[in-house]
């Protein structure tokens, strides 16, 4: 990866990380918050990273950490597959999607789907990556992406049926 | 490998073709090969995640963002040796100057690369609806001035019916490398804003006396300009709210 001057380096990643804190807060306020907060991270402490290659890693991984750090300060912890039952997978037809219904949907699942499946879809990352920017071994990520997408697949049949979502009811 | 192993982990592979080259997909994709029902699923599946990630990459990012992002953060650079640090900066200093005089000439010989009014507006609420901090603060107007003169940026003759408010503060923004002055005062419970930038910044926004008063949605903007400068306040009230603070009324 070619160096990148700070300028650049907004250029390239921010709307990426934008829509990752965005999956992950669920405001485009505080997303925008996160994204910002995660620059001044990069502002104050980018220069002691040595190997260009791991910008990307460095920002995703960061703004998760300011993400997590805030859910702490809230009072809110993550919740664990323990909790979840499984999921079918129900037919979508791809072709009928809209962003509307993708977003919400993405947005209705768990914060654990919601993470790696974010990242998944931002095509940014490969599994490993994801393993690495969420703490995660790979054969959870896999996992995780795995049944986050049958979920969303619920959530979309649920939706285009008319079903009243949990977030919607909230 | 089970059909059910394969696909949890086909179920991570992206839907471009970034993972073609990974050995962690070979065993599942060599598998999809020979089971007619597995690759079936697996085609289903990267239609689906190709439509899920073309809408993911759709999601809108709030205009303005980048600059604020940009207005808000100064990078520390590395620590290198004095000499190697100066010997830099000249160069990249003059390389500058002279790239930038280059491309103000040429930039101001055809006024189709300057912005709109419009242009101008909806970048700064984009950026005054993500609330910027102020680098500067006082509930003083004359403080406020001070502080601008100081760093040479737009400052005109400020309203009466904003000078009569308390302030809070200012800061410096800036519109296609035009610095724009921003004052933030007090309406009721609310923050309101009076912007100032360079009249040449906006192309063709010829001197009037009659305030434009727009809507956008709960936001009521009011634009006008003078000689040299173009303004803007910007209050999240009815316009008659923002009328009292225009110079005119």
């Amino acid at each position: 990866m070619p160096v990148l001057d700070f300028e650049q380096l907004v250029e390239r990643f921010y709307m990426p990380l934008y829509r990752f804190a965005l999956s992950l807060r669920r405001d485009p306020c505080d997303a925008a918050d996160l994204t910002q907060q995660t620059f001044l991270l990069w502002a104050s402490k980018g220069h002691q990273l040595r190997e260009q290659s791991k910008v990307k890693a460095w920002l995703f991984t960061s703004l998760y950490r300011e993400f997590l750090r805030g859910e702490r300060q809230r009072g809110r912890e993550c919740g664990s597959e323990d909790q979840l039952s499984d999921v079918e997978c129900l037919p979508v037809a791809a072709n009928n999607l809209d962003l509307d219904a993708v977003v919400r949907a993405l947005l209705d699942l768990e914060e654990i789907y919601r993470a790696p499946l974010s990242l998944f879809y931002l095509q940014e990352h490969s599994y490993k990556e994801i393993a690495e920017t969420l703490n995660l071994p790979v054969g959870t990520v896999m996992s995780r992406i795995s049944r986050g997408k049958a979920r969303l697949r619920e959530q979309l049949a649920d939706d285009a049926h008319g079903t009243v979502t949990k977030r919607q009811m909230a | 490998m089970t059909r059910e192993e394969a696909k949890r982990i086909l179920a991570a592979y992206r839907p471009g073709h970034q993972d073609r080259f990974d050995s962690h997909f070979a065993e599942a994709l060599q598998q999809a090969e020979r089971d007619a029902e597995l690759a079936q699923w697996f085609a289903e599946e990267r239609e689906f995640d190709r439509a899920v990630a073309g809408h993911v990459s759709a999601v809108p990012v709030p205009f303005g963002l980048k600059t604020r992002i940009l207005a808000n953060t100064t990078p520390r650079t590395d620590a290198r040796p004095r000499w190697v640090s100066a010997l830099a900066t000249t160069a990249a200093a003059a390389a500058t100057l002279f790239f930038l005089a280059q491309l103000i000439s040429v930039w101001r010989a055809s006024d189709q690369h300057f912005a709109s009014l419009s242009d101008y507006e909806q970048e700064m609420m984009s950026f005054i609806k993500l609330p910027p901090p102020l680098e500067m603060e006082s509930l003083q107007m004359a403080p406020i001035k001070q502080w601008i003169v100081e760093r040479k940026a737009p400052l005109a003759e400020i309203p009466p019916g904003i000078t009569a408010v308390e302030t809070m503060g200012c800061r410096i923004l800036y519109f296609r490398g035009y610095p724009v002055t921003l004052i933030c005062f007090c309406h009721g419970q609310t923050v309101a804003h009076l912007l100032m930038v360079d009249r040449s910044a906006l192309r063709g926004l010829k001197p009037t006396n009659q305030p434009v008063v727009t809507s956008q949605g709960d936001w009521t903007t009011a634009t006008w300009a003078d000689q040299h400068y173009a303004y803007m306040i910007a209050v999240h009230d009815k316009p008659a709210a923002a009328r009292q603070y225009l110079p005119h009324t």
